[in-house]
């Protein structure tokens, strides 16, 4: 809350905050293979799902509390796009060290990718929020 | 699109959060504080046409990272700052959107 209360601070009266989070869910990593949409295992995401459930409950109280009223909502898909295994896992640790990679997901999306051209993929799917600072 | 054949990676090649961002808010003239803009991804699809955009993040390396990959003509619109949310002091009624960028 002490985040929330800071940006509220900072807007001018009538100023809009914008929340851009993951919905609470395990993503899946796809194999998009000659036109083909292959599921190949679903990332452990438990600790960001905690991370969004606490950021949506301070977000509730801080409307609760009068600091922001929700005014619009709307879900989109965000897709990463992975040339290959290597590009996938190297993201992996260098971007989303939360997510848990099952045993033998690699080696399936190995297999996967050397039945044609393709590419790795995660679609994920992102909810955004607008809020607005009351005038008074 | 951001991707490199060095990496091998493109996030949202297809900008469907710019586009649901574009439909929530307008930024065109205004002054933006972004909370959490890692290495500035956001920031450099949104900062266009704002008047002023503050981007901050706890992790100073997304930050150095953030400003090196700046284009030259939103230099003069974003500033980038590594900082915590929490404890920062932000000048009170400064800037007319704010936008949380997976954090909190």
């Amino acid at each position: 809350m002490r985040a929330l209360r800071n940006i509220h601070s900072a807007l001018r009266p009538g100023g809009l905050l914008l929340d851009i989070h993951p919905e609470p869910k395990h993503p899946w990593l796809v194999a998009q293979v000659d036109a083909q949409t292959i599921p190949v295992g679903q990332l452990d995401e438990s600790f960001r799902i905690g991370t969004v459930r606490f950021a949506r409950a301070a977000l509730q109280q801080a409307s609760d509390d009068g600091l922001f009223a929700f005014e619009r909502e709307t879900t989109f898909v965000f897709t990463y796009h992975f040339a290959d295994v290597d590009a996938w896992l190297g993201h992996m640790a260098g971007h989303w060290a939360s997510a848990g990679i099952p045993v033998d997901m690699a080696k399936r999306a190995r297999e996967l990718l050397a039945t044609g051209e393709g590419e790795l993929r995660i679609p994920r799917e992102i909810h955004a929020a607008r809020l607005r600072k009351p005038q008074g | 699109m951001e991707t490199t054949a060095k990496t091998g990676v493109a996030l949202d090649p297809e900008e469907a959060e710019t586009r649901a961002i574009h439909e929530l808010i307008d930024v065109t003239g205004r002054d933006v504080l972004e909370i959490g803009c890692g290495d500035g991804r956001l920031t450099r699809r949104i900062a266009s046409g704002a008047r002023s955009m503050l981007a901050v993040d706890l992790d100073a390396e997304g930050i150095a990272l953030a400003s090196a990959q700046l284009s030259e003509p939103l230099r003069s619109v974003v500033t980038f700052q590594a900082a915590d949310i929490t404890t920062m002091e932000l000048p009170a009624a400064t800037f007319d959107v704010a936008v949380l960028s997976w954090s909190l």
